[in-house]
């Protein structure tokens, strides 16, 4: 059971979100010191002074990216009408609440109230990071779309010869989404030359944001929409390092070079030389679910499970061969299905959304009402 | 508690990658990096030919549909730990799912950098192999130089002439890990 709390009145002294923002999509920079010792998970932080926003009545989604990097953890949230939500007491609870960055609402039981939402934020060091609210306003909508732009990296492997492919696959993408009333309303497209980025680690999605791309003619790159990259390989920094595809952040947002996009590799949707491009549309709908804010359903290891309430859950006495993970034959039935289940199975690819991750896409900071 | 140095918490928390949700345990440290296995005997005992008789579980948890998926989370990358806690002898399975030239390629790409935390002949004799399979993807002979690196000493022979052989390859990533291997 969440914990549930009163409508907080703004107070004087407040940083008033409505008079900082416009209607629709609106970025404002905060000033935050962090210089307070404190303690995170037993370890020594810095933290900052309590910071209070005021949001107006017509917010539809919010997310405060503390650096827009990964250098500054929300440790504290006491919002209107939800009370303090994050647990700070376990890396679970941390994971479920706050990262990679706080953004609300997490569903329809855990909204953006109006009112006051007060926070803390921790790093490691005393500094002034480039704190930023991300600020939607206006309606939510029962339909809802997006823009999308199609980059691919030189060397990812993907040509011309694979257009027609990709177009016809692109229809799982597509009736996903569908589900969930959003649709795709724009596309554009570019490419980026230096194929140094066709092989990418994982903690540089930066420099690919920030690449030189050359617009389509037949269908410019579209400002403000989701980039969503195609490399040839996707490289985290552990050991077994490949991945399929990764969001910039959860929710990401355009305007933010770390967080504006999706990166999916190539060859790691091969079969043989063969690519299955049905796959790789999937798991471009995963990753853009993470971007627009979805969670997965349920963690490897059984837990924690996303804030939806219509979301099966997959536990961990699921884990019937008792390795440490709740893996998809386990969780037929119980989660394996749906789109944002923390294993997407390319030999069972998930095919579900339900209505409550449906809010959350339509409450999405770059969704445009239909 | 050990102290877990904070970016690197706030990094595996935001990505939310390889992250031990349970309560019970610590965050997964950063990576150092990974300890060999025991080396085998030259003449690389397959699964079918060790002396002792493998218990039931950890036969089925060493079966090729197991390891393949228990290594195939697309955000999730498993550690060796992940991977030994469900088969304790998995090098034979890692390298016939590597080899194996029609499966996915995520799969491949995951045995193949866990076959480079282990430094038996075998494992570094399939590693070599794949570095030069020309028919293949650039991406399979890239890895498996960057785990040979990873399965070798410096100076190794094997390690050597596979990285040399590969700074002809027509692929520029090929050819860089190549360069690096031989730099080390």
């Amino acid at each position: 059971m969440l914990p549930s709390g009163p409508y907080l009145p703004c107070e004087a002294g407040d940083f008033d979100l409505g008079q900082a923002s416009t209607a629709g999509l609106s970025m404002v920079p905060l000033a935050v010191d962090i210089s307070q010792p404190s303690s995170l998970l037993g370890q020594p932080v810095v933290e900052s002074a309590p910071l209070s926003l005021c949001v107006p009545e017509d917010a539809v989604s919010l997310a405060l990216y503390g650096d827009g990097g990964e250098m500054v953890l929300p440790t504290s949230w006491i919002g209107s009408g939800i009370g303090e939500i994050i647990d700070t007491s376990s890396v679970q609870a941390l994971v479920r609440a706050v990262t990679p960055d706080l953004s609300l609402p997490k569903s329809a039981e855990v909204p953006l109230a109006a009112g006051r939402h007060t926070f803390k934020l921790a790093s490691e060091f005393p500094w002034s990071p480039p704190t930023e609210v991300a600020l939607r306003r206006g309606q939510r909508g029962d339909a809802t779309g997006f823009s999308l732009n199609f980059i691919i990296v030189d060397g990812s492997g993907l040509d011309s010869s694979d257009a027609a492919a990709l177009e016809d696959a692109a229809k799982v993408f597509d009736e996903l989404y569908a589900q969930a009333n959003v649709l795709v309303v724009a596309a554009g497209g570019g490419t980026i030359s230096d194929s140094s980025l066709a092989v990418l680690d994982s903690n540089k999605l930066g420099d690919l944001a920030s690449a030189t791309v050359t617009s389509s003619v037949d269908a410019p790159l579209i400002d403000g929409a989701l980039d969503l990259y195609f490399v040839r390989e996707l490289l985290a920094q552990e050991t077994a390092g490949q991945l399929a595809g990764k969001a910039m952040g959860i929710p990401g947002v355009a305007s933010l070079i770390a967080k504006s996009g999706v990166v999916i590799s190539v060859d790691a949707h091969r079969r043989g030389l063969a690519l299955d491009y049905v796959a790789l549309w999937t798991t471009a709908a995963h990753e853009v679910g993470h971007w627009h804010g979805l969670r997965h359903t349920t963690e490897r290891w059984g837990q924690p499970h996303d804030y939806l309430v219509d979301t099966p859950q997959c536990s961990t006495w699921k884990d019937l061969n008792k390795n440490g993970f709740v893996e998809p034959f386990e969780c037929r039935g119980s989660g394996a299905e749906n789109l944002m289940f923390w294993y997407l199975d390319m030999n069972q690819l998930p095919t579900q959304l339900t209505a409550g991750q449906a809010f959350v896409l339509h409450s999405a900071l770059t969704m445009t009402p239909l | 508690m050990r102290s877990i140095p904070f970016p690197l918490l706030a990094s595996a928390l935001a990505g939310l990658l390889g992250i031990s949700c349970n309560t019970a345990r610590e965050p997964d440290a950063p990576q150092s990096p990974p300890r060999p296995a025991a080396t085998e005997s030259a003449g690389e005992p397959s699964s079918t030919t060790q002396s002792k008789p493998v218990g039931g579980a950890e036969h089925e948890g060493c079966e090729r549909a197991a390891i393949a998926q228990l290594i195939s989370a697309p955000e999730d990358v498993p550690t060796p730990a992940d991977l030994t806690s469900t088969c304790a002898r998995p090098q034979a399975t890692l390298i016939a799912i590597a080899q194996d030239p029609d499966g996915l390629g995520l799969t491949r790409l995951r045995a193949i950098e866990l076959l480079g935390t282990f430094r038996s002949d075998s494992a570094v004799a399939a590693l070599a192999k794949l570095a030069r399979s020309e028919g293949d993807l650039a991406s399979i002979r890239r890895t498996a130089l960057v785990a040979l690196g990873r399965s070798t000493a410096a100076g190794d022979a094997r390690r050597t002439a596979t990285a040399q052989a590969a700074l002809t390859d027509p692929d520029p990533h090929v050819r860089a890990a190549a360069e690096k291997l031989l730099a080390k």
